[in-house]
């Protein structure tokens, strides 16, 4: 027997000359028989049907992971044909907006509150955040995770938390996964880092297909339809504020928050990026952040700098406040900020204040009433006892 | 077309002729290793955190007392003329007084009753000058001293705002001290930290080393295996 595309490979090497094929036969003289032609012998048949055969396998080995590819999860015709987020007509993106509700709603059993949120006229919005006031009890990472649909394992968390030696800023140093039985510790302060929505966002320069980019408001935002998945951007933030989904995210339906927006809290698919976004589907309609409302210390600061009365105006003129990583040129739009006084009394002048009033009144009216409680006294806040700053 | 003389005597290989053969199973096994996917399916996940909402309360931190004021007095609200009409104020500390027994007077050197309630009419508060104001502007009482917080407090830099950034669209909601700060004890007591972050990609969990190296790296944890960092493990 004779297979055509092995007929065509002895013809090529026209009558008459040695086979030149490696196909082993005996008579390298071209002298055709029916049984072992110059171009297939049942040796070569095995051996190149067998290979074709293994690699088929193998290829279809190799794409064995599409199995686990469920139909809810394979992108539908429509999304692979949607436009580029800035490209799309109102009625687009409505058409995008019902195909995600109806994909939430199948995915989660709830009918989501999902819109398009655009920046408002106006408005550049910069987060401030206290220094002296953060206790690191970290209900703004989990408050965030409830608000922004977040995987809950593995795990995807916008803002760490980090927990610094006093009277250092060296990154090196902090630590976030801290685990006290209670916080703050004294020789410590804790620093929560998210994305701080730069002015000169690096993020953006490296996207290679303009999946994330900066809206009039300032806020870099991603189209998680539009996202390939390459992780340049996380790579590029020097404030290590981006998250990749690597595997499906697992997000319990009883956990999901209904109020979504299309660049911000919709439910994400297994590999795109997120970041924090300010909470725009909150924001975006006078809200204040998640992340904000949870704070116990009232720390975190939000608003509209182009207002002049706002809070956060008021605390860029009348605080001293930093950025991190200044010298990267990144422009952040988020303001760490320290009060004057020192935290929790121990300011060493009022201190020595107190101790000398202690000293005269206290001896001329004796014991003061009330104060066998347990507090703290004066004395031990005086510099040189212990808990008293570097 | 003729191949040039010689071409075919060339050696196809370096190797013996059945070493081509070893590619076959070597491509099964690949196969079969891909089938089975054994690493994939050891995909180490991070143990989900349940968070409870009472943890996530978005509300003032406590209770302030408005006006009028009251006193729970054996689990029953009361207010405090109701009791302070009769019964006047002894000079006693706190810990020996017979009602009032679970306020905790912490706040430094102001512990006398009278610095800040009023002897006289107990509804309300009294300042450093001998005027009283009512419950609701405690904030005027507490600025005598804290001079710089009630500053930042006033232009919203001291303090919790909740509510709306944006006026036009609803009301901002500015927290008076009392409903953050404890008059009594106004520092914050310790808070028990939420659980820290889990996830695969963070690097080693502890910094300080304190058991077998790679026991608890994030990368070999498995679902079901119990949080390495029981609280208070950490020193």
């Amino acid at each position: 027997m004779r297979l055509p595309i092995l007929k065509s490979h002895s013809n090529g090497n026209g009558g008459g000359g040695s086979c030149g094929s490696g196909c082993g036969c005996a008579s390298g003289n071209g002298s055709p028989t029916p049984d072992n032609g110059p171009g297939m012998s049942r040796r070569s048949f095995l051996r190149t049907g067998t290979a074709a055969a293994g690699g088929l396998t193998a290829i279809a080995a190799a794409l064995s992971p599409l199995r686990e590819l469920e139909r809810e999860d394979a992108p539908s015709l429509e999304q692979f044909l949607q436009k580029h987020y800035k490209e799309m007509t109102p009625a687009d993106m409505e058409r995008a907006l019902e195909r995600i509700r109806a994909q939430v709603e199948r995915r989660y059993g709830i009918r989501p509150e999902l819109r398009d949120y655009k920046p408002m006229d106006g408005v550049e919005f910069v987060y401030a955040l206290n220094l002296s006031r953060c206790i690191g009890c970290r209900k703004c990472v989990h408050a965030c995770v409830a608000e922004n649909n977040q995987s809950r394992s593995p795990e995807v968390q916008y803002i760490r938390v980090i927990e610094m030696p006093r009277g250092t800023m060296d990154m090196e140093k902090g630590n976030h996964h801290y685990d006290r039985p209670t916080v703050p510790d004294e020789e410590h302060f804790y620093l929560p880092v998210q994305c701080h929505q730069c002015a000169n966002p690096p993020c953006v320069k490296v996207c290679p297909v303009e999946a994330t980019w900066q809206d009039a408001d300032g806020i870099t935002v991603i189209d998680y339809d539009w996202c390939i998945g390459c992780r340049y951007c996380e790579a590029a933030c020097p404030y290590w504020a981006r998250r990749f989904n690597f595997s499906k995210p697992r997000l319990p339906a009883d956990q999901v928050n209904p109020n979504m927006g299309y660049l911000s809290n919709r439910p994400r698919d297994k590999g795109v990026m997120e970041k924090c976004h300010f909470c725009l589907q909150r924001t975006r309609q006078g809200r204040m952040p998640a992340c904000l409302e949870v704070c116990p210390t009232g720390a975190r600061k939000f608003g509209n700098v182009l207002d002049p009365e706002s809070e956060v105006a008021q605390i860029l003129r009348t605080k001293r406040v930093l950025v991190l990583k200044e010298d990267a040129g990144t422009l952040p739009r988020f303001f760490y900020y320290f009060d004057e006084r020192y935290p929790s009394g121990l300011d060493p002048e009022a201190a020595e204040i107190a101790r000398r009033l202690e000293d005269e009144e206290g001896a001329r009216y004796g014991r003061l009433p009330g104060a066998d409680g347990p507090e703290l006294r004066w004395r031990d806040l005086a510099p040189g006892a212990k808990g008293t700053t570097a | 077309m003729r191949s040039p003389p010689g071409h075919s005597r060339l050696p196809r290989s370096s190797g013996p002729a059945w070493a081509g053969w070893l590619f076959l199973p070597g491509f099964l096994l690949l196969a079969a290793f891909m089938a089975f996917d054994p690493i994939g399916a050891r995909v180490p996940e991070a143990v989900p955190v349940i968070v409870s909402r009472h943890d996530l309360d978005t509300g003032p931190r406590r209770f302030a007392m408005d006006d009028p004021p009251s006193a729970n007095i054996n689990g029953v609200p009361q207010g405090c003329q109701d009791c302070h009409s009769i019964f006047v104020f002894v000079d006693k500390p706190v810990s020996e007084l017979s009602m009032h027994q679970e306020i905790v007077l912490s706040h430094g050197l102001n512990d006398r009753c009278f610095n800040c309630h009023d002897r006289n009419d107990h509804d309300r508060l009294r300042l450093h000058d001998g005027s009283t104001v009512p419950f609701s502007q405690v904030a005027t009482l507490c600025a005598q001293c804290h001079g710089t917080a009630y500053r930042d407090w006033q232009r919203g830099t001291h303090g919790k705002t909740l509510g709306y950034w944006d006026r036009d669209l609803g009301e901002a909601l500015r927290l008076r001290c009392t409903e953050c700060h404890d008059p009594h004890s106004p520092r914050y007591p310790p808070f028990t930290p939420l659980p820290g972050p889990n996830t695969l990609r963070m690097g080693e969990q502890n910094p300080h080393g304190h058991h077998a190296p790679g026991r608890h790296h994030p990368l070999l944890r498995q679902i079901g295996e119990p949080h390495p960092h029981p609280p208070g493990a950490t020193p």
